[in-house]
């Protein structure tokens, strides 16, 4: 990996093949935290074009760090974005797609229904939590390098991890009955 | 279901349905880019990644880079147009350069995009007779400070007349502090700029040369807040971890001497409740702090408080208000209060809002450095009447230092432990064997536990009692590694589990040591109808706080008459 992140400072097919690795990573968390497709697309953007511009600076320094600088860069993009932009609830045709949506359409439909409230659900959890909650998720991190990402220690993520899982679950029921 | 089997579900639902809904939901249900913005978006990458290799190897004088590093917020969401017109207009700049189609240029002004301010400015125009000069793109108030978005490159052919000492690089104009208003489009010059400035912030405006102390403090939603040192003033940040994890990081690279990378890539990656970094600036810089989350964000500026320390500074001594802590907030909307306290240790203080005359029914808000020294706890902003600030949890052991001044032992070299865990046990290590005591701070007495070198030795820390290790032997500024498995406490007890990454600890131990200061820390220990009592459980030398509100404020010991 590092050989390839080195590499991916001037060789384009090197980043190109960084870039694809985790793209859908970045995408699926900023997606957790943005919502509207057409933001996470900007937010998404951002990210990329400022990691392009910074690689540079990138200092390797060992298992995990990469990603968790890059999602740190994110985490700043999608702290800017809710400071430009007052938050609001996405339709759902605004929403992104959700993996396995090429499912029969009905199926696909039910799915991001479902996804739609499990982001309502996410978007009530304190905004540390919902940091928590995405990063492991969506964004596939570990415990460790979302300590790392949020300068916070393991433990404290892991407890963070446990509270939100409850805090989601009583939403998350609550939301079910009421759709059903 | 506790935590580590709610954690250990978690692993396993990555690796196969868990039957719970909600788990399998969160595994399964990944949000995923079309494909058209995915493949798009790696064209436009790699076009960047391109050019930027080619700039950089056209890169000549009058094609000058200028990279941000703090790059402001972004107010247009459609970064991809601004790409695509900065690459339309590097291309069209190079094909214009190579190809000499316009020879008698005449003048233009490139504005520089605060959001594209990491990519280069081309200056499209330029020819050998041409110069560029820097020139406000807007009216700028005096006082100001002079941010990309603010002035613009102007090229002016080689006929036109332009003043002497003109500006014609960014780079030279950029952070500086406007000395008198500036009209739009008024050349840059040297006498119309002053780098002249102590501190800057947005929030504070300009404060006065000579002043020694500056407490900024973010709050949740605030908006960016930037420092701005001069050059080589000699300063001391305390930065909590939210803050200082917010701070960009190269501003911490750029900002520090070649020998304190390392802690500056420290600070990045081990932040822990609260530290200190010492420095002094060889070229002005900025702090800027890009957000804070709630219970987060602090950042201090103290230029010559440490009275303990080296600091450098030949500005005097703080006064320290021993014995008579009252003080008034210095303004009726600034709201920040800074309050050295006295050196004696364990000392309580109230705030007593007796003198808030009137105030009945007022909201008070009230912001004290605690909750950045527990960010994570989530009721740092909320209003006083909050009938409880205390953390659930506690997860750092705070760093140690020996010392040998002013504390709860004078004259005898200590390391002070935090009293906020029940249980720890403590492996240290000096340089050489040396016999070490660890006793609590109120018995003031050689007795309890100890140890020598390396063995490793197990006490239980009382609840609310902080304890210190005493190593009679050693002197002050020592290094030292502790190494530390602690039984945290969790509110709700399940989560009680040995925190193995010792070595990472050490590590973080032996840094600070170098670098670090003061130990500063303060714990709320009850909430009455009209005080606070704050209770300091190390060799704090300072507790800051903020109250909103422009009323007077009377701090008092507990004690005091």
């Amino acid at each position: 990996m590092q050989d390839l992140i080195n590499r991916a400072k001037h060789d384009p097919e090197a980043f190109r093949e960084v870039y694809r690795q985790f793209f859908p990573r970045v995408y699926g968390y900023v997606a957790g935290r943005v919502g509207q497709r057409a933001d996470v697309e900007d937010v998404v953007a951002d990210v990329f074009l400022a990691v392009v511009e910074s690689l540079d600076r990138f200092e390797y320094r060992g298992t995990g760090s990469f990603a968790a600088w890059i999602f740190r860069i994110a985490h700043n993009r999608i702290n800017q974005f809710y400071r430009n932009t007052p938050g609001d609830s996405a339709a759902l045709d605004d929403l992104p797609d959700i993996a396995g949506d090429d499912s029969p359409p009905e199926n696909a439909l039910l799915r991001r229904e479902r996804f739609a409230r499990l982001h309502a659900c996410i978007a009530q959890l304190s905004p540390r939590r919902q940091e928590v909650i995405t990063l492991r998720f969506f964004g596939g991190l570990r415990n460790q390098e979302i300590a790392t990402v949020l300068g916070l220690d393991e433990r404290t993520v892991a407890s963070h991890l446990c509270r939100a899982l409850e805090d989601l679950e009583r939403e998350y029921q609550q939301e079910e009955a009421s759709h059903e | 279901m506790n935590d580590r089997q709610r954690l250990e579900k978690i692993e396993r639902a990555f690796s196969e349905p868990s039957g719970d809904r909600l788990l399998d939901d969160l595994v399964q249900m990944t949000p995923q880019a079309s494909r058209h913005f995915q493949h798009q978006l790696e064209d436009q990458l790699i076009a960047r990644l391109k050019t930027q290799s080619m700039t950089h190897q056209t890169e000549d004088e009058n094609m000058t880079t200028i990279t941000r590093n703090f790059p402001a917020e972004r107010t247009q969401p459609t970064r991809g147009w601004a790409t695509a017109a900065a690459l339309l207009l590097i291309f069209g700049g190079l094909f214009a350069l190579f190809m000499n189609l316009n020879p008698e240029p005449s003048a233009v002004i490139v504005p520089i995009d605060a959001d594209s301010a990491t990519e280069t400015i081309p200056v499209v125009t330029a020819t050998p007779e041409a110069r560029r000069v820097v020139v406000a793109s807007q009216d700028i108030p005096r006082g100001a400070l002079i941010s990309t978005d603010l002035i613009a490159i102007q090229t002016v052919p080689a006929h036109e007349q332009v003043p002497e000492g003109a500006f014609s690089r960014v780079v030279d104009v950029y952070y500086q502090i406007a000395a008198r208003d500036i009209a739009a489009g008024e050349y840059i010059l040297p006498e119309l700029v002053d780098n002249n400035v102590v501190i800057w912030s947005s929030r504070a405006n300009l404060f006065l040369p000579g002043q020694i102390s500056e407490l900024i403090h973010l709050i949740h939603n605030t908006p960016e807040i930037d420092t701005f040192m001069g050059s080589n003033q000699p300063l001391l940040a305390l930065i909590p971890r939210n803050s200082a994890y917010n701070i960009l990081p190269e501003a911490f690279r750029e900002m520090l001497d070649n020998n304190e990378s390392l802690r500056a890539s420290f600070l990045r990656e081990h932040i822990m409740e609260m530290d200190v970094l010492r420095f002094s600036v060889s070229t002005s810089f900025t702090v800027h702090s890009i957000h804070s989350l709630p219970g987060g964000g602090l950042v201090q500026v103290i230029d010559c408080v440490l009275p303990f320390y080296d600091t450098g500074c030949d500005t005097g001594q703080p006064i320290l208000n021993r014995g008579d802590l009252q003080t008034r907030l210095p303004w009726t909307d600034a709201s920040t209060a800074f309050v050295p306290l006295p050196e004696s240790y364990n000392d309580e203080l109230a705030l007593d809002f007796s003198a808030l005359s009137g105030s009945e029914g007022i909201p008070v808000r009230l912001v004290m450095s605690y909750c950045a020294l527990h960010p994570d706890s989530e009721t740092c902003d909320e209003s006083i009447d909050q009938s409880d600030n205390a953390p659930d949890e506690l997860v750092v052991l705070s760093y140690a230092m020996i010392t040998t001044t002013a504390g709860p032992l004078p004259g005898r070299p200590y390391i002070v432990l935090p009293d906020l865990m029940t249980m720890i046990t403590v492996l240290w290590a000096f340089d050489e064997d040396v016999p070490v005591v660890i006793e609590p701070v109120e018995d003031h007495a050689e007795a309890g536990t100890s140890s020598t070198g390396s063995t490793p030795v197990t006490i239980t820390l009382p609840a609310d009692d902080p304890m210190i290790i005493i190593a009679p032997d050693v002197e002050a500024g020592t290094r030292v590694n502790i190494t530390a498995t602690i039984l945290f406490v969790d509110s709700d007890e399940e989560f009680q589990q040995p925190l193995t990454d010792g070595d990472q600890i050490a590590e973080m131990l032996a840094d600070l040591q170098l670098n670090s200061g003061i130990i500063t820390d303060a714990r709320v220990i009850s909430i009455a109808d009209d005080a606070i009592r704050l209770e300091v459980t190390e060799n704090a030398a300072a507790i800051d706080w903020v109250i909103e509100t422009g009323l007077p404020l009377h701090i008092a010991s507990v004690d005091a008459p």
